[in-house]
């Protein structure tokens, strides 16, 4: 049995959700204490919750402790089964986080999957699904991965509702996957996505945005208004280059400016160029599983986070592997995961 | 455990007039499926039926929110939802149709939606059980979480929260201290009891009854009781002390049930009699088992009805007070012997305390001797103590004594020490003095006996070695029912070897030397 120490590091979904993968693929078992022990709320979410019970439906696991507001938890996973299933978060929690969590598992499944996620598709904290589509799914795909995914409607927070269809493919072949270089920049567009709003708020984020940005880059703007059970914004920033795609994204709620987010979404877009990454934060913390799993790899990124720390430590618990990051300067650092 | 909530449908706080921004604005039954850490199976929702399309919404959005939330309608129609009785009746017969199981569910109420009378309801029906499971109250906050706003649990069990609890502890402790009138008892069965009877007067307004021997305190708890009620406001009327010995006739129904002009020779005014002037106080009944069988009939009618006809009186008058009732005897033979009502002793035998005379607590002779010296000086304003030797000696000699008076004989003796005490010392003379003065009480009955029956000159005309004996036998014969009785005491141990078994014979042939008949004892023991 592997025990982690869920206060470690970010200490909070992001080493419960790699313990939970990493678990189920190994057949290791796991208990994991001090769950999110220095939040406020400490233990388990709603949300977190939902990722435990998945991931212990896909590896037939066993379970104690799996109770709102638990800080401790053991899973006995059993044989990975893929096929149909249909996932259910309330509160609006991401079900992008929840497939992080299940997307790894499924990969070593005895058969293809369909997963049918509710619930939100465009919340705070969380990537939302535009990132996933665009930015994760084809880092996977180019090691080599078959996945599909679909949003049938969007969930913003808090009403949530939204529909995300995910189908893996058992991994086959592992390709080594390296991004060091962006390569080429072949678009760079700005979408402010909404529900429910008046179309003038839309409009004024990308105006403001563009104003900001204007001779940094020349954005293709687009006001696209989705279907959602509520009302909803985000707005995001996508830099597709030859190598990859990045993506930077701002919600925008109730209270909140249009300015601010608009703002918001220009300083990260800003920090990520003029830093010299190659892969941003976000993408950086869930690039590193999938590559410990398969055959390795690396990547020019920031200074390592606390969640790219945390998961390095829960990532050598299980698997006889070496991560390194290898610092290049001040704002720089390149990420390698040898087998 | 299903977690299962009850909530009024808010028809102010969860509407919004524009439905379509309704998520950008806090609502509370909303908000509350919001939650990251909790989560209700059952999610059950009080409104009126032409809120049902705010309701159809609602439910639609906490389904949205939480979808393994069953949210269950429960139409509840109240004409005024600001009345009182309206509201409570509605939900007290609502909570009298649902099977609550507090072993298998967690239930919670949610009290930020409906009007505040519902509130109050509420919070009553949760107080007394009739509603189980903890408080919630929601709010909106401010930043991010705007629309999720917080919750807070209130447990009405206030023993759960430490720092009530210690409060609660030391009040409690002082309440106690208060019922011993801050003597510090050492007996842990005395101690116990006084606990026992702490929670019932806090808690109860039934009536307690308190036996045990003469002067063990009744009357004493009996006012202390009415002092801690009244200090903790649970009552406001008077004290009222009687003793049903003293109460006789036509009289003692006046007294207790009081009376019109006229209603018998004598009556002059009306009187409103002692049940009366107790109202919304405490009626002390001392000596309870005294009281003539008419009266008996007539209390247990106030008790029970809260209402009684005085004398001469055509009309019943009300009055509410908490009765406590004293006795020394045995009531439950009282109630064989058809001397109490069995209906009455049931209905003052639900809280029944025995307090214990000062000789089966001897551990506490000691601090009820400091308390009485204490209660002296006050009362003279001066200061009385013992000389180190003499605290010895007394306590000695008290703690061998066998108390019969208890705290009115101790009080008594206290009281003579405390005046014939030497510059306010009490030396080990006066104690010695004391000492003496005690122990010949029950000698003297005895010459005393000697003196009635042989005349004032009888040393000079018997043998002390007659007298000794006789002195004995007298004293036996006084104790005892009959002739066959004393004569069983004393010839105890030559009658198991007898066959025929004459003592009563034996005896009066004894007396009759010394021209004694049983007869006359017996009789002077009555008169005495």
């Amino acid at each position: 049995m592997i025990t982690i120490d869920g206060s470690f590091g970010e200490g909070g979904g992001q080493i419960l959700r790699t313990s939970l993968s990493l678990s189920a693929i190994t057949g290791q078992p796991l208990h994991i204490e001090n769950i999110r022990a220095n939040r406020k709320k400490p233990g388990l979410m709603r949300q977190h919750l939902a990722c435990v019970k998945a991931v212990a439906e896909i590896c037939h696991g066993e379970l104690d402790g799996a109770e709102l507001n638990s800080q401790a938890l053991t899973l006995k996973p059993g044989m990975i089964q893929g096929g149909d299933y249909r996932f259910i978060i309330g509160s609006a929690g991401s079900t992008l986080l929840l497939a992080q969590a299940i997307l790894p598992v499924l990969l070593f499944a005895d058969r293809p999957s369909r997963v049918v996620l509710e619930g939100g598709t465009h919340t705070m904290q969380a990537p939302i699904f535009d990132f996933f589509e665009r930015v994760y799914l084809p880092c996977l795909h180019k090691m080599g991965l078959e996945i599909e995914v679909s949003m049938e409607r969007a969930g913003f927070y808090p009403a949530g509702g939204g529909m995300v269809v995910l189908s893996v493919k058992p991994a086959r072949v592992w390709r080594q996957l390296s991004l060091i270089e962006r390569g080429e920049l072949q678009e760079a567009r700005v979408t402010a996505l909404g529900s429910g709003l008046d179309q003038s708020i839309l409009t004024d984020e990308l105006k403001i945005f563009q104003a900001g940005l204007a001779g940094v880059l020349p954005w293709q703007a687009l006001a696209r208004d989705v279907e959602s059970s509520g009302s909803g914004n985000v707005l995001f920033a996508e830099l597709a280059y030859e190598n990859l795609t990045e993506l930077f994204s701002v919600c925008g709620r109730y209270g909140l400016s249009r300015k601010s987010v608009a703002k918001s979404a220009i300083s990260l877009v800003k920090q990520y160029i003029g830093q010299g990454w190659v892969v941003g934060q976000h993408l950086a913390d869930q690039l590193m599983l999938p590559l410990a799993l398969g055959a390795g790899g690396n990547y020019l990124t920031g200074r390592p986070t606390l969640h790219a720390e945390s998961n390095r430590q829960v990532i050598r618990r299980f698997l006889d592997v070496k991560v390194d990051f290898k610092k290049m300067s001040d704002s720089l650092c390149e990420m390698e995961v040898q087998k | 455990m299903k977690n299962i909530i009850y909530s009024f449908l808010g028809t102010t706080l969860d509407s919004h007039r524009r439905e379509s921004m309704r998520w950008s604005f806090w609502r509370p039954s909303v908000a509350l499926a919001m939650q990251d850490d909790l989560h209700f199976d059952e999610f059950h929702i009080w409104y009126q039926e032409r809120s049902q399309g705010l309701f159809d919404i609602i439910a639609k959005d906490i389904q949205a929110c939480s979808p393994d939330t069953t949210v269950i309608p429960e139409l509840l129609e109240l004409r005024d939802p600001w009345d009182f009785e309206e509201v409570y009746g509605k939900l007290y017969d609502f909570c009298r149709l649902q099977k609550f199981i507090p072993e298998e569910n967690n239930y919670y109420i949610h009290i930020t939606t409906g009007t505040h009378v519902a509130q109050i309801c509420l919070f009553l029906l949760n107080e007394s059980h009739h509603l189980p499971g903890k408080l919630i109250q929601t709010q909106p906050s401010h930043g991010s979480n705007s629309t999720q706003g917080k919750y807070t649990i209130i447990d009405l069990d206030l023993s759960r929260y430490d720092l009530l609890a210690k409060r609660f502890a030391v009040e409690r402790q002082n309440d106690l201290a208060f019922l011993k009138s801050g003597i510090e008892t050492r007996n842990p069965e005395f101690n116990a009891l006084i606990e026992t009877i702490e929670r019932v007067a806090v808690r109860s307004r039934e009536p307690i009854l308190l036996t045990g021997p003469t002067g063990a305190g009744k009357s004493h708890l009996a006012r202390k009781i009415y002092e801690l009620k009244r200090l903790n406001r649970q009552i406001s009327g008077n004290f009222v002390d009687v003793n049903c010995a003293t109460l006789r006739g036509d009289h003692a129904m006046a007294t207790l049930f009081g009376h019109t002009r006229g209603a018998f020779t004598g009556a002059v005014k009306d009187r409103p009699g002692l049940l009366k002037t107790a109202d919304g106080g405490i009626l002390f009944l001392d000596e309870i088992a005294e009281l003539g069988t008419d009266e008996q009939a007539m209390l247990l009618r106030a008790i029970e009805e809260k209402t009684f006809l005085p004398l001469g009186s055509d009309q019943e008058t009300g009055s509410s007070f908490q009765l406590i009732c004293g006795t020394n005897r045995n009531l439950t033979e009282a109630v064989s012997a058809g001397k109490f009502r069995d209906d009455l002793f049931q209905r003052i035998n639900l809280w029944s305390f025995r307090l214990p005379g000062l000789s089966e607590r001897r551990e506490d002779i000691e601090p009820n001797i400091e308390y009485e010296l204490e209660q002296f000086s006050r009362k003279h304003g001066q200061h009385i103590s013992f000389n180190k030797e003499a605290w010895q000696i007394f306590l000695d000699f008290a703690s061998r004594h066998d108390w019969h008076g208890n705290f009115r004989e101790l009080n008594a003796v206290i009281t003579r020490l405390g005046t014939l005490a030497p510059g306010g010392r009490i030396d080990v003379a006066t104690v010695r003095a004391e000492w003496q003065r005690n122990r010949p009480t029950t000698l003297a009955d005895r010459d005393r006996l000697l003196e009635r029956f042989l005349g004032a000159d009888y040393a000079s005309r018997h043998d002390t070695f007659a007298l000794v004996q006789l002195k004995e036998v007298l004293h036996i014969c006084a104790s005892s029912k009959n002739l066959s009785d004393a004569g069983r005491k004393l010839f105890a141990v030559s009658r198991l070897a007898k066959k025929s078994r004459n003592d009563a014979d034996r005896l009066a042939r004894y007396l009759a030397n010394y021209g004694i008949q049983f007869a006359d004892i017996a009789q002077y023991h009555t008169v005495n």
